[in-house]
């Protein structure tokens, strides 16, 4: 514990100059928690194709960031394209440094050049990201703090960060489909986005998100499952028989709601990619019965770039331009929702037959 | 005067003659509608007022003083809402572009609209993200608290 004190102040020292030397020195604390924590572990995850290493400093972080990661568990044998380096200070004894930021400035200060860092004060929480280097640095304050939301989509930043700079996108949207083609569900918090997809749990369309999703375009748009999780609050839990005792059990709450992660409980439920058929909208149309419009093209675009443009910083305006070629390629689709979210799966499934045709 | 986008702050798209633009420090984002999507590419290309206004008298039945009041009004408003600044580095020899309908196919003119959205802003208000400079960021060893 010592001599993690003590490394920890010619970090600081090495950290002072720039974005550089505070990633290099971030770096330097991760090795120093592997050695104090004593363990060493790591973890395979097969992403959009590409092979990507969890490296955990210390026991703590592993049960509350792989969770989610689970279905994308593979081999670590092979040579990963991100490494991702993971500790906390609680629990491995080091003392990361920090950025200095006014006590009254609210929200995640993020810097943008050759390497990328985020930090984020209400968690304490640090992620740093060098392309040329192909790593990651994600460091928390304590691991029994980290809250629910992130704990149900782990290194969105990093993972924002490493995919863009592969022409890749991480979207605010759901996705279900099957082999064969599936939907980007797409909208702000609450419009329904999450209720349709864990709607469709254990039905022929499998689950590939029900919050955020990656994107690739290469021979047309496809998704790419990232997080096995779910989540809901009473009501929206209330909605979904099928998931409700389970979403009862859970005992990973937080802001009112409840996480589940899908493959635990319905096995065989995830599909790891698919091929975009449609972009649909979902909003809650009270008691009205469940139904589809075409929607203009402009509206779907309003309805996914915001809501994901203010949640990751870094290339913003890449961003938009994929989600703009997203929307240009698909057809686009609104979603009413009924008091019963089920009744959207049979017309989702309607509309991919009918997607079905070579576009 | 010439403008030119706010970017990085500002990011925007066209799509089936709508422009979607994202003030991504406010959490604010616009739809441009109208003749807007037109007058916008000659606004953020930095083309001199009088020239778009020629360009789209040329193409449109009204009169001319109509559309260099409905692009004095667009204009004041796209700088209201911080999503073009002056640009005074702007050649005074640029061109129009050629967003604008070609002369001599005159069509009736439709008012430049902005529709502002901020359904988005509470989101950016609990987590608001400041782009800060990469040299000399500042640092703190926990261990001094």
């Amino acid at each position: 514990m010592h001599r993690a004190r003590d490394a920890a102040i010619d970090v600081a020292a090495a950290a002072a100059g720039d974005a550089l030397g505070f990633f290099a020195a971030m770096h330097a604390v991760f090795r120093q928690a592997k050695e104090v924590a004593g363990e060493r572990r790591s973890i395979g995850l097969r992403i959009a194709g590409r092979s990507v290493c969890m490296r955990f400093a210390g026991p703590a972080l592993l049960p509350v960031l792989a969770p989610a990661f689970a279905h994308l568990l593979r081999s670590s044998a092979e040579p990963p394209d991100l490494t991702v380096c993971c500790w906390d200070d609680a629990s491995t004894g080091v003392t990361t440094p920090e950025p200095r930021v006014s006590a009254d400035r609210a929200g995640i200060e993020f810097v943008d050049g050759p390497v990328k860092l985020a930090w984020e004060p209400g968690q304490r929480a640090i992620a740093a990201f060098s392309a040329t280097q192909r790593l990651a640095l994600v460091r928390f304050q304590d691991a029994g703090a980290v809250p629910v939301w992130e704990r149900a989509a782990p290194l969105r930043r990093i993972l924002h960060w490493w995919a863009s700079g592969l022409g890749l996108q991480l979207v605010h949207a759901a996705a279900v489909g099957t082999r064969q083609g599936g939907v980007l569900l797409v909208g702000r918090g609450g419009s329904g986005k999450s209720t349709t997809a864990l709607a469709c749990v254990g039905s022929a369309l499998g689950y590939a998100g029900d919050d955020y999703c990656l994107l690739s375009f290469d021979d047309g748009p496809r998704v790419h499952a990232l997080y096995g999780s779910g989540k809901a609050d009473a009501a929206s839990g209330a909605r979904l028989p099928r998931l409700q005792s389970t979403f009862a059990a859970s005992a990973l709450r937080g802001e009112g709601k409840s996480v589940i992660f899908v493959e635990d409980s319905f096995p065989g439920t995830m599909i790891d990619t698919f091929p975009l058929r449609a972009v649909v909208v979902p909003r809650i149309a009270g008691d009205a019965a469940c139904r589809l419009d075409p929607m203009p093209r402009a509206a779907a675009l309003r309805a996914v770039a915001p809501s994901t443009l203010f949640q990751l910083p870094g290339d913003r305006g890449e961003s938009l331009s994929r989600l703009a070629a997203l929307v240009r390629e698909l057809p686009c689709w609104q979603l009413s929702l009924g008091p019963d979210p089920a009744a959207a799966q049979p017309l989702l499934e309607n509309l991919l037959r009918n997607e079905a045709r070579p576009r | 005067m010439r403008f030119r986008l706010n970017s990085p702050d500002v990011v925007q798209e066209v799509l089936d003659g709508e422009v979607i633009v994202v003030h991504l420090a406010s959490g604010t984002y616009y739809s441009l509608t109208g003749s807007g999507a037109a007058i916008w590419a000659q606004v953020i290309g930095g083309v001199a007022e009088p020239v778009i206004v020629a360009g789209v008298v040329s193409s449109v039945t009204a009169a001319p003083e109509v559309v260099a009041a409905e692009l004095r009004r667009f204009v004041r408003e796209l700088q209201s809402e911080q999503l073009i600044v002056a640009d005074a580095s702007a050649s005074p020899d640029a061109p129009a572009g050629d967003a604008l309908p070609e002369a001599g196919t005159r069509e009736p003119f439709v008012a430049p609209s902005i529709q502002k959205y901020s359904d988005m802003q509470d989101l950016l208000l609990v987590d608001p993200i400041h782009e800060v400079d990469p040299v000399g960021w500042p640092t703190r060893s926990t261990a001094a608290e």
